[in-house]
């Protein structure tokens, strides 16, 4: 750069003075300037108050988990209960047809069944009184 | 002037008034030539430092913080000249740029109005040079990035607005 011109500038340039910026302008500007940082200054507050972007990514996160959890416990739960009612529904429509047979032979069946269980239930409680009984004697296992 | 960078970007009043005795009036003498009127270059003076405080972070690190505002006062005159852009742009009277337009002194006021002449016969980008060099206090490596132009550019413009000046003092002088 040819910095030796720079004061190479015709005198009648440098005769006239330039006209200033009127008095009235200067606190005009720093007022606005005094405004938009007092602005500024309440929308960094106002962004600082909020949560980190961290915080708030773990709160979806978290959440986010919940809802899955809870979703899939649903999912689960469901075609187990409907496996239970779909189980109840045959149980008693095989039931039905039975006791509709002339012959009785389903209805028995499924009565003998009923009483294996009412036995076995039966058997277990005799088993339990015989352990009880065989503790109140006073009698041994021969050898 | 590194530390006025560093007070601007922290976003001190303080720092933008002192910023604003520093340049204030070379802005403003500048924006009445590029605009062709005070008020336009009062609002647009405004708007300058309006926008040195949305981008006051960048402040830190401007080597020259005249030259700074003077490219950014010379953004917002572009914007506002290519608004009116269907409106034949104004030119500034003498009495607008000189205090010596102005003067009681008859020839005072003469010789003002002949350099506003002198001034108006230069080409734009050649007036622009000597706006900021002779008014601004800019140095040409200055205007060279005001004016986003290549610094040999600059100083072509400038050698020739100065020839051109020269040589019309001197025929009027003659005359």
């Amino acid at each position: 750069m040819t910095d030796d011109m720079t004061d190479e500038w015709p005198d009648e340039l440098a005769r006239l003075s330039p006209q200033k910026a009127p008095a009235e302008l200067r606190p005009r500007v720093l007022a606005a300037v005094s405004e938009a940082l007092s602005a500024a200054a309440n929308t960094t507050a106002t962004r600082k108050r909020r949560k980190p972007r961290w915080e708030r990514a773990l709160e979806l996160a978290t959440a986010a988990s919940l809802l899955i959890g809870i979703g899939m416990n649903l999912w689960q739960a469901r075609p187990d209960a409907t496996w239970r009612e779909q189980a109840v529904r045959r149980a008693l429509e095989a039931k039905a047809i039975a006791a509709k047979q002339p012959d009785g032979s389903a209805a028995r069946a499924i009565a003998h069944a009923d009483a294996a269980k009412a036995d076995a239930r039966t058997s277990w409680e005799r088993y339990h009184q015989l352990l009880r009984d065989l503790a109140a004697t006073t009698a041994t296992f021969k050898l | 002037m590194g530390d006025l960078g560093k007070r601007l970007a922290r976003g001190e009043v303080a720092a933008f008034a002192e910023l604003y005795d520093l340049c204030a009036d070379r802005l403003h003498h500048y924006l009445v030539y590029q605009l062709g009127s005070r008020d336009d270059a009062d609002e647009v003076l405004q708007e300058t430092f309006l926008r040195l405080v949305r981008g006051r972070e960048k402040l830190a690190g401007v080597e020259s913080m005249t030259g700074y505002s003077f490219m950014i006062a010379r953004n917002e005159a572009l914007r506002r000249l290519a608004a009116r852009s269907n409106e034949s742009r104004r030119r500034a009277e003498a009495a607008e740029l000189f205090l010596e337009a102005t003067h009681d002194d008859h020839e005072v006021r003469e010789a003002a109005e002949e350099l506003t002449m002198a001034l108006a016969r230069l080409r734009p980008e050649q007036r622009e040079v000597v706006e900021l060099k002779c008014y601004g206090g800019l140095t040409l490596a200055e205007i060279a990035d005001v004016t986003a132009a290549p610094p040999g550019t600059v100083a072509t413009r400038y050698r020739t607005a100065i020839g051109i000046l020269r040589d019309w003092f001197s025929r009027t002088c003659h005359d």
